[in-house]
C-alpha cells in the first residue's frame, strides 16, 4: 500500500491555483506520522501475503510545503525505511515540494535517501512569477531556480512538476523549452480542471501542446529524449493498447493520505484543509471505516453514457477520482474539461509517436516497445 | 531564443508567434468551487467519433512485424549472423527496419514478450 503523510497545512507560498486548501499552521505529530506508517505497512504485508506478491509501499510526503517540517520528514524516513527493511517490503520514496526550502543540503539528503523529487516549478520566470507568489506576495522563481542548481548538483531522480492554467497557458512551451534547455529530462504537466477554460485559452492549449510536441520530438532526434507525461502515458497506452491495472492509481485501496490529524482520504488531492468528513476512509486510531470505504471502491470509474462507446476510452484518464470530483463534485463523472484535454494529449501524443516511429529513432523504440528506457 | 528551438529548428517560427500574440488576454478566472468549473467552461463530454487509428503501431503489431521483417531479411541475405555493423536502415511493408547492427542478435530468437519495467512516479497517467 501506498502512504502519503501530508506533513503540515502550512506553506510560505501562496499560489493562485493551490487545491491544498487554506493555510494555517497544524503539522501532523511524530506519533500520527508513526502510526500511520505501522498501518501501511502491516497492511502491506497483509495483502502481500494474500496475493502471494513480494511486498512494495511508496512512501510520499506532502503539504503545504513539507520540507517545513524537515526533522519530521527526516524521522518518518528513516523510521519507514528500518521498519519496511524488518518486515521485507521494498519502499518507494517521494516528496513534493515548492522549492523554496531546498538547498544543497537537502538536495544530497534526499539523493542518499533514495527520493524521487517533485519539483513545483512552473518553467521560466515569466509564466511562474504569475502565479506562484510567496506568502508576502512576491516572486519566488529566483529562489526556485536556485534550488533547480541543487538538485541538478546533488544528482537527485526526480521531475518538474508544471501546473498548466489558463492564466499562464501561453507561456507553456516557452517554459517547457526552459527546462529542457536546463537538462530537465523528466516534465509532468499537472492541468488546473477547477477554473473556467475560456476558448481562447483552450486553443492555447493546444497551441502549446503541438509547439510541446516538435520539441519531444527534437530532443528524441538528438538523442537526448525527454519525459512529458502527457505525451508519454499517452503513447505507452497506445503501444499496451489501454492503460493496464498497474497504470492506475490505488485510490483508497492500496493509496492513503494521511492528513496531520490522522484522517484517511483516498488521494493528497481530497485532503484539503481536513474538514469534509465526507471524503474521510478511515484514521489512524481506528484503521478503515469500512462502510465509506467500500463505497468509494464500489462508485470507483466513470459512469458518463458518452465514455462508453468512445473509441479512445482505453486511453482515457477518465476514471481519474480525485480529478473527477475536482471538476464535476463526483469521483465518477468525468467533466467536459478533462475529456478535452484527454483529446487534445492523445492526438499530440499519436503525431508524435507516429513521426518518431515513421523516422525509426531508436530511442523511441527502446522507449516504448522494447522497454529499455522505461 | 531558447537554444532548444534552434537545436530542433522546427518551432521557433511558433514560438516567436506565440510571444508576439498576446493579444488575446486570458481573463483571470477565479478559482471556481469544484461544481461551477464545468458550468462555467460550459462545456460537455463529447461523444468522440472521428478518432483516425494512430500511425505506430500497438506493441503485438510491432513485435510481429519485426520477426516477419527478419525473416525477410534472412532470405536475402541482409542479414547473418556476423555482425557487419551496416548502419543502412531498410524498409520493408511499411516499417522501418532497425539497422542490422541492433537487428543481429536479436531477430534470430523467437518472438519474447516485452519486459515491463516497473511504473514509477512520473509514468502514471496524468490526473
Ligand atoms: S506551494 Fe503548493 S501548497 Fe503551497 S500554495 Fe503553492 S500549490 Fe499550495
Ligand atoms: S475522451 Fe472524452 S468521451 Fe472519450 S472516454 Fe475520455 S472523457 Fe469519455
Amino acid at each position: 500500500m501506498d502512504v502519503t503523510l501530508c506533513l503540515t497545512h502550512a506553506c510560505n507560498m501562496r499560489c493562485d491555483y493551490c487545491y491544498a486548501g487554506p493555510k494555517f499552521a497544524r503539522s501532523m505529530s511524530w506519533d500520527t506520522a508513526r502510526r500511520a506508517l505501522d498501518f501501511a505497512f502491516a497492511h502491506t504485508a497483509e495483502q502481500a501475503e494474500r496475493t502471494q506478491h513480494d511486498p512494495e509501499s511508496q512512501l510520499g510526503f506532502f503539504g503545504g510545503e513539507p520540507l517545513l517540517e524537515w526533522n519530521l520528514l527526516k524521522m518518518a524516513t528513516e523510521y519507514a525505511v528500518a521498519e519496511a527493511g524488518r518486515i521485507g517490503i521494498r519502499l518507494k520514496r517521494t516528496v513534493t515540494t515548492n522549492m523554496t526550502l531546498l538547498g544543497e543540503e537537502e538536495a544530497l539528503w534526499l539523493r542518499e535517501n533514495g527520493f524521487h523529487v517533485g519539483l513545483s516549478l512552473d518553467g521560466c520566470a515569466k509564466m511562474h512569477d504569475l502565479v506562484r507568489r510567496t506568502s508576502d506576495g512576491n516572486p519566488s522563481h529566483e529562489i526556485c531556480a536556485r534550488a533547480l542548481d541543487f538538485f541538478r548538483g546533488s544528482d537527485a531522480n526526480g521531475e518538474v512538476i508544471l501546473v498548466v492554467d489558463p492564466r499562464t497557458v501561453e507561456l507553456l512551451a516557452e517554459s517547457v523549452a526552459w527546462l529542457i534547455d536546463g537538462n530537465i529530462r523528466r516534465i509532468s504537466f499537472s492541468p488546473n480542471f477547477t477554473v473556467a477554460w475560456n476558448p481562447v485559452a483552450l486553443a492555447k492549449w493546444k497551441h502549446a501542446y503541438t509547439l510541446i510536441g516538435d520539441l519531444y520530438v527534437g530532443c528524441y532526434r538528438n538523442n537526448r529524449p525527454v519525459n512529458i507525461n502527457v505525451f508519454d502515458g499517452k503513447i505507452h497506452a497506445r503501444v499496451n493498447n489501454g492503460y493496464r491495472p498497474c497504470d492506475r492509481c490505488g485510490f483508497g485501496e492500496n493509496e492513503i493520505t494521511v492528513s496531520t490529524t490522522g484522517n484517511f482520504y483516498p488521494c493528497e488531492r481530497l485532503v484539503g484543509d481536513d474538514s469534509n468528513a465526507a471524503l474521510r476512509i478511515g484514521h489512524v486510531s481506528d484503521g478503515f471505516y469500512s462502510a465509506p470505504r467500500n463505497q468509494f471502491l464500489a462508485n470507483r470509474g466513470n459512469v458518463v453514457a458518452e465514455c462508453s462507446v468512445c473509441p479512445v476510452r482505453g486511453r482515457c484518464v477518465n476514471w481519474c477520482g480525485c480529478v473527477n470530483y475536482a471538476a464535476t463534485g463526483f469521483i465518477n463523472r468525468v467533466s467536459g474539461i478533462v475529456c478535452y484535454h484527454e483529446r487534445l494529449c492523445i492526438e499530440a501524443a499519436d503525431r508524435v509517436g507516429g513521426i518518431l516511429f515513421e523516422e525509426n529513432i531508436p530511442a523511441f523504440i527502446d522507449t516504448f516497445y522494447l522497454g529499455c528506457h522505461r | 531564443m531558447c537554444s532548444i528551438y534552434e537545436a530542433t529548428g522546427a518551432t521557433s517560427g511558433h514560438l516567436s508567434q506565440i510571444r508576439n500574440s498576446s493579444v488575446h488576454h486570458v481573463e483571470k478566472s477565479r478559482l471556481t468551487s469544484k461544481w461551477q468549473a464545468t458550468t462555467m467552461c460550459n462545456m460537455d463530454v463529447q461523444r468522440v467519433k472521428d478518432f483516425t487509428k494512430p500511425s505506430y503501431p500497438d506493441r503485438k503489431e510491432f513485435l510481429r512485424n519485426r520477426n516477419l521483417l527478419g525473416a525477410v531479411l534472412l532470405g536475402t541475405g541482409l542479414v547473418t549472423s556476423a555482425c557487419n555493423k551496416t548502419e543502412t536502415v531498410h524498409r520493408t511493408q511499411g516499417i522501418v527496419a532497425q539497422p542490422a547492427r541492433r537487428l543481429s542478435g536479436v531477430i534470430l530468437e523467437s518472438p519474447q514478450p516485452a519486459k515491463e519495467a516497473p511504473p514509477q512516479p512520473g509514468d502514471k497517467p496524468s490526473r
